[in-house]
């Protein structure tokens, strides 16, 4: 017997919320299965492997330090996806954001100025939108591709701050390490959850999700944007500009990263690195998809990919396996997603049964 | 993971013998004290972390019953030094050991806040509250094998793979050409950053600059079997420094030392266990004890240049040769180290400036 793809006539919207569910099931028991071939009970393993990083508050701070940059940035990629603007360059504009606005906090960090942070974070912003306008233009005027402008363009970013830390910005008493002064008070977020790392700067994925859903779905811009995402000849017929769209999009996503690498180094570095990004540019962009380029999906995507990040720890410390099963399972994660999600424009049929509509396989 | 299900049913079998009245002598059955330590790269076959994972095997191999070690390697994220060390604290680990200087900024913030734990850290500076630290002289061993490199040059240039210009490798490069210009008063050393600790590609092409400006000696810090495998290929000799790489490049390294870090685990850990730990600082080179070990040398090493290495080590663990004994110039030909003086830990242990004959800079 055969199966085959065979398109819907509208997307289901049922499947569309289910998919997400169904791939989490099926990681689960594939992650219980690596468990049982490793001799650890499954079941007790996997509940170890979800709980433990949240076990404690502590732990739960760090669920949030870690899910606030990825939601924050995913949001603002999310935005030019829905336009079909592909910025690939997160990375490189949270490397801006910081280049922005650690001038700032080094030469201000140790006054009593409160005017430090919100300056840094206006400057992170101004810097990450700065680096994503560069692909926009060179789109807008140049057809150039976007992919890889912008990814090239991350390249530029880290050897930028690179040239910096290990020049002028570097802390005169740290060994001739490449890496900053630790920055002053001023210049820091304040800890929001007493006990944890969890500081105010958590807060902007939130507002970025809220902003991103009333942009979306309550804006004639957003309405503008999605139209081009879905088809771009019918948004040039409607008038729509194609211009303001990608830069638009461009900039939405180029401007929460700076931000966000701004959050990193006023808070849970406190110094600035040559390496402020553990690669959440690239992740945000996983996220922005397991969220289905939706505001509140997004919101879940990034809480999910970061409890699963922080488990490589459970992993390591309590079942005593490698590191790497935690990437294992964020793989199977996504696979799963990719794979549910043809189920939300395509019904599986059996290939006898020849009625209408469309085929993949 | 054996030794806690071990330990599981070993407090099951203890727990159920208090149940059943047997009156097993439980009060000695004490606690193991529970050692955490996390690595920045993966463990592998050689290289540093292979040598920091040697140090906890010996402290597995000594303590069985004793100590029980967690793990932690491919921390290589900043973020996340931190709460691993924190949750390791948490989970009841006494004694946490820190595996790089890439770590030690983190330590210095982390031990004052977890007093219930104590933290030691490898290439840290300076000991601090709470944190102990422990380096290797590294630059006894590079003073050693450049004495084989000095001998052994034809065209009296050698290369430097440099990773970052701290001063562990600034007086690494610095000791090696004084090794060198002991037997032989006109090698100059050819020196290039790579800014990273490790990345292949970079230190090939280090390696391939260095050849072609005429060195026919190639060593680096931390030396990889990348550099020694690519000195080799390009037909010059290679040295081992902090690792022996002889099994991938077989007579075309010289010299080699390697690092052993165990007597700090082992010394750590005892002091822990007596209860009268100290953060101090451990500083310790070639000798009984010692954090460096000379390794394997190259059978194409003559004789002769064999004996001067075991005389000149022999000496070094004695005391009487201090590789930075003057007169040393630096790069403009200003006297840094008079005539018989020698330089002070504290001045070798921030040195920016190089000795005369190097050619290349730190960069600033």
């Amino acid at each position: 017997m055969q199966f085959r793809f065979e398109a819907r006539p509208t997307p289901s919207r049922k499947v569309f919320w289910l998919s997400p569910l169904v791939a989490i099931a099926l990681s689960c028991l594939v992650a219980m299965a690596i468990f049982a071939l490793s001799g650890l009970a499954p079941v007790a393993s996997l509940i170890t492997f979800i709980t433990e990083p949240v076990s404690t508050m502590y732990g739960f701070g760090e669920l949030l330090i870690k899910a606030a940059p990825l939601i924050l940035i995913a949001v603002g990629l999310a935005i030019g996806f829905r336009a079909n603007v592909w910025n690939i360059g997160a990375e490189g504009q949270i490397i801006m954001g910081v280049i922005f606005s650690g001038g700032l906090a080094l030469a201000y960090g140790d006054s009593d100025s409160w005017l430090v942070l919100p300056g840094m974070v206006l400057l992170g912003l101004l810097g990450g939108s700065v680096w994503a306008s560069i692909p926009a233009l060179l789109r807008i005027h140049f057809r150039a591709n976007e992919i890889l402008t912008s990814l090239m363009l991350n390249y530029v970013a880290h050897f930028a701050l690179i040239f910096l830390v290990h020049g002028i910005w570097r802390d005169p008493a740290g060994f001739n390490f490449p890496q900053s002064k630790p920055l002053g008070e001023a210049a820091l977020f304040p800890v929001l959850i007493e006990g944890t790392r969890a500081n105010l700067s958590i807060l902007f994925a939130p507002l970025a999700v809220l902003l991103a859903w009333l942009l979306l779905k309550r804006s004639f811009l957003g309405f503008q944007l999605q139209a081009r995402g879905v088809s771009q000849s019918a948004a040039q017929y409607a008038g729509f500009r194609a211009d303001r769209a990608i830069l638009v999009g461009m900039l939405c996503g180029g401007a929460a990263a700076g931000v966000a690498g701004v959050a990193e180094v006023a808070g849970p570095l406190g110094q600035i690195y040559p390496s402020v990004t553990p690669g959440y540019g690239y992740a945000a962009i996983i996220v922005a998809f397991l969220g289905q380029l939706h505001p509140v999906g997004i919101l879940f995507a990034g809480l999910l990919m970061a409890l699963l990040y922080l488990s490589g720890d459970a992993a390591q410390m309590i079942l005593g396996l490698p590191p790497s099963i935690a990437g294992v399972i964020q793989a199977t994660l996504l696979f799963f997603l990719l794979s549910t999600e043809v189920l939300v424009n395509y019904r599986l049929r059996r290939s006898r049964d020849l009625s209408s509509g469309g085929s993949i396989a | 993971m054996t030794d806690q299900t071990r330990r599981r049913l070993l407090g099951g079998i203890a727990a159920a013998s208090l149940w059943s009245g047997m009156g097993f002598p439980i009060v000695h059955a004490k606690e193991k004290l529970k050692v955490g330590i996390i690595h920045m790269g993966a463990i592998s076959n050689t290289g540093w972390e292979y040598y920091q994972a040697e140090a906890w095997r010996a402290l597995q191999a000594k303590y069985p019953n004793k100590v029980e070690v967690t793990v932690l390697e491919n921390v290589a994220d900043i973020q996340s030094v931190e709460r691993q060390f924190r949750q390791l604290a948490v989970q009841g680990h006494k004694l946490l050991f820190g595996t790089t200087f890439s770590q030690y900024a983190s330590l210095r913030k982390l031990a004052p806040q977890l007093p219930q734990s104590h933290f030691e850290c490898c290439a840290g500076i300076e000991a601090g509250k709470n944190l102990g630290v422990f380096e290797a002289r590294h630059y006894e061993g590079a003073y050693l094998t450049g004495i084989a490199a000095g001998r052994m040059t034809k065209s009296n240039v050698l290369g430097w793979v440099g990773a970052f210009p701290v001063p562990q490798v600034i007086y690494s490069l610095n000791a090696f050409l004084l090794g060198a210009q002991s037997v032989n008063p006109d090698a100059v050393l050819k020196l290039v950053w790579v800014n990273a600790w490790v990345d292949p590609a970079k230190e090939r092409d280090a390696v391939s600059t260095l050849v072609s400006q005429g060195a026919d000696v190639i060593s680096g810090s931390p030396n990889t079997p990348v550099q020694s495998e690519a000195a080799r290929s390009a037909g010059v000799w290679s040295i081992g420094n902090t690792g022996d790489f002889s099994e991938f490049v077989q007579e075309t390294q010289l010299a080699s030392f390697e690092l052993d870090w165990s007597p700090a685990h082992i010394e750590a850990t005892q002091a822990v266990l007596d209860g009268n730990w100290e953060p101090v600082g451990r500083w310790r080179g070639i000798g009984d004890g010692g954090f460096i070990r000379m390794a394997t040398r190259s059978p194409a090493l003559p004789a002769s240049v064999g004996k001067e290495l075991d005389a000149a080590e022999a000496a070094i663990v004695a005391g009487d040769l201090k590789p930075f004994t003057g007169p040393i110039k630096d790069q403009s030909g200003k006297m840094r180290v008079t005539e018989g003086a020698e330089l002070s830990d504290g001045d070798i242990n921030s040195m920016t400036w190089l000795v005369e004959g190097v050619q290349g800079r730190v960069p600033s």
